[in-house]
């Protein structure tokens, strides 16, 4: 990543950061004339968490997305497409309404096992070097089983409300987390970040094949593994307070490489940074809403993104094709 | 001629017998044998890539214990796989041979090595076969390992660069290097090396010039050919 493109980055991101802090901002103007304590609440206790819950939420599916991208040696591999989303959202509905276990440690715990337990389920499916169809057929039956499993233990669960509960969080929302909810997002996710980032010339080398980069040094089997549990500990936390925010981390990765040369492994802090950006300004742009209504985020990057997923496949196709 | 690469007991269960492995610099040791006969798993197990070895030896040092940075000096490994995963530049695969960031000069050395300099901008995936081995061979090369390890380079080459390529690692190792390679040309592998392993069933059944007597009657055996007056025969 060159150094004009990685202030290009941080730059919009800390405007984004700003908008989503002060927008709208005739309202905070006015109650800091009249109630700054009020004002400052609002800021601190609601916009705040909000804010930085897109930025790390995003940053982290952007890494991910890119890491698990490249580990696969497949575009369109992405936390959510490969599942793991999914069985992140299923294993803190279990830890939360079945187990009864609903502290935001447990349901951490609980998103970061779902997490683990779909993407082991898509490395034995699919294998580490998946062919598109298997990929995407296996993300598809993960994501199917999650989802389907969510739906049961929603159903079976003590609570009567569990649904409507559940509805607001599971479809991926940033609104009314605490300061504490943010904290579990906030620092698994910049670890992870952290982590995968330096990884990038590992996966970089994998591009060569597994079998050059082992000659190399790289230990690509417990490489992989780690990558995996460093993806469920990121997204699975995640999506345990925030539920399941689609697309990002499949749009994220793919701009990155355009930024690098193509390089799977140097797209890593660029995607994290775009995973980013693109959730603050789909966080944004659901403010435009009616304000009696609160429209979900997941909702909108998952409208923006399906048609983006769709033209990726067509452009694959039209690749491949003779 | 010292030692550059010392390997006992390489061993892969069902596809390679205990087997030890000595290349020297200077040497171009050419491996032949028939399809299934153990030689790309003696490569793979050479580069440590798989199976178990008592002990290998790069310079002096035990390879386990050499980090990245230093392996890409010592040893290189290319399959005979001519599938590329990312759709990067041809210049980029090349540099992901080094461990440091881009060594222009090395880069372009390496490329031109296989006249490849031509390609260099073009998308690896957008290459003809051959081109893409040629850059494939100048990844393997770019850090100017002292070992290197291929699994048949000249698959996919037309016939210059069958020969070209032979006598470009030829070149190669005359600076004090050494390489291994498996080849299914025996011709090619008779004119060219300096030293001809021949495999069968998960073994090395000779190690010998090519030029010593018996050699052509063992691979004949081996493969179950013959040579006449129009080249090899089945017998």
């Amino acid at each position: 990543m060159t150094m004009r493109l990685a202030l290009a980055l941080i730059l919009l991101t800390a405007l984004l950061l700003a908008a989503s802090l002060a927008v709208p901002a005739q309202g905070l103007f006015d109650l800091w004339a009249d109630d700054p304590d009020v004002a400052r609440i609002i800021l601190v206790e609601l916009r705040l968490p909000r804010s930085l819950l897109a930025l790390f939420y995003g940053l982290v599916l952007g890494a991910s997305g890119a890491a698990i991208q490249a580990l696969f040696a497949n575009p369109l591999a992405s936390p959510d497409i490969t599942g793991a989303t999914g069985s992140a959202a299923l294993g803190a509905v279990l830890f939360a309404y079945i187990f009864g276990l609903a502290s935001p440690f447990w349901l951490a715990v609980g998103g970061i096992a779902g997490a683990s337990v779909g993407l082991a389920a898509l490395l034995l499916l699919a294998g580490p070097k998946a062919e598109t169809a298997t990929l995407l057929l296996a993300g598809i039956a993960i994501s199917t089983i999650a989802g389907a499993a969510t739906a049961l233990a929603l159903a079976l669960a003590p609570s009567p409300f569990a649904f409507y509960d559940a509805y607001e969080w599971l479809m991926g929302s940033l609104i009314d987390r605490s300061l504490p909810q943010l904290a579990f997002v906030a620092i698994p996710a910049a670890l992870v970040t952290i982590w995968l980032a330096l990884q990038g010339p590992a996966l970089d080398r994998l591009a060569l094949g597994e079998d050059a980069a082992e000659a190399m040094g790289y230990r690509i089997v417990r490489m992989r593994v780690m990558i995996i549990a460093a993806t469920a500990i990121g997204v699975g936390a995640a999506v345990s307070v925030c539920g399941a925010v689609g697309f990002i981390g499949l749009v994220g990765p793919v701009i990155a490489r355009r930024l690098v040369d193509g390089h799977p492994g140097r797209a890593i802090v660029p995607a994290a940074m775009i995973g980013a950006i693109l959730l603050l300004a789909a966080d944004l742009a659901i403010r435009a809403a009616p304000p009696d209504r609160t429209i979900p985020v997941g909702v909108l990057t998952a409208m923006i993104g399906t048609p983006f997923f769709l033209w990726l496949i067509a452009t694959m196709r039209w690749r491949a094709g003779p | 001629m010292t030692v550059l690469y010392r390997a006992q007991g390489l061993l892969i269960a069902g596809r390679l017998e205990p087997t030890d492995l000595r290349l020297k610099s200077g040497e171009l040791a050419i491996l032949v044998g028939p399809n299934g006969a153990g030689k790309t798993s003696l490569l793979r197990a050479a580069a440590g890539i798989e199976g178990d070895a008592e002990d290998i030896v790069l310079a002096g040092t035990p390879l386990r214990k050499v980090s990245p940075a230093r392996r890409s000096r010592l040893l290189a490994f290319a399959g005979a796989s001519r599938d590329v995963r990312w759709p990067l530049r041809a210049r980029d695969y090349v540099a992901l041979g080094l461990t440091s960031r881009s060594d222009h000069d090395r880069i372009e050395r390496a490329l031109k090595r296989f006249s490849a300099e031509k390609f260099g901008s073009r998308r690896i995936d957008r290459l003809s076969t051959g081109e893409r081995s040629r850059v494939m061979l100048a990844r393997a090369i770019v850090a100017e390992p002292n070992v290197i390890l291929l699994d048949e380079p000249c698959s996919n080459l037309d016939p210059y660069w069958q020969v070209g390529v032979v006598e470009c690692l030829r070149d190669y190792v005359r600076s004090g290097k050494t390489a291994l390679i498996s080849v299914h040309d025996l011709d090619l592998a008779l004119a060219h090396a300096d030293r001809l392993i021949v495999m069968d069933r998960g073994r090395i059944v000779s190690d010998a010039p090519p030029a010593d007597a018996g050699t052509e009657a063992l691979i004949g055996d081996v493969f179950s050919v013959a040579r006449n007056a129009s080249g090899w025969n089945r017998i």
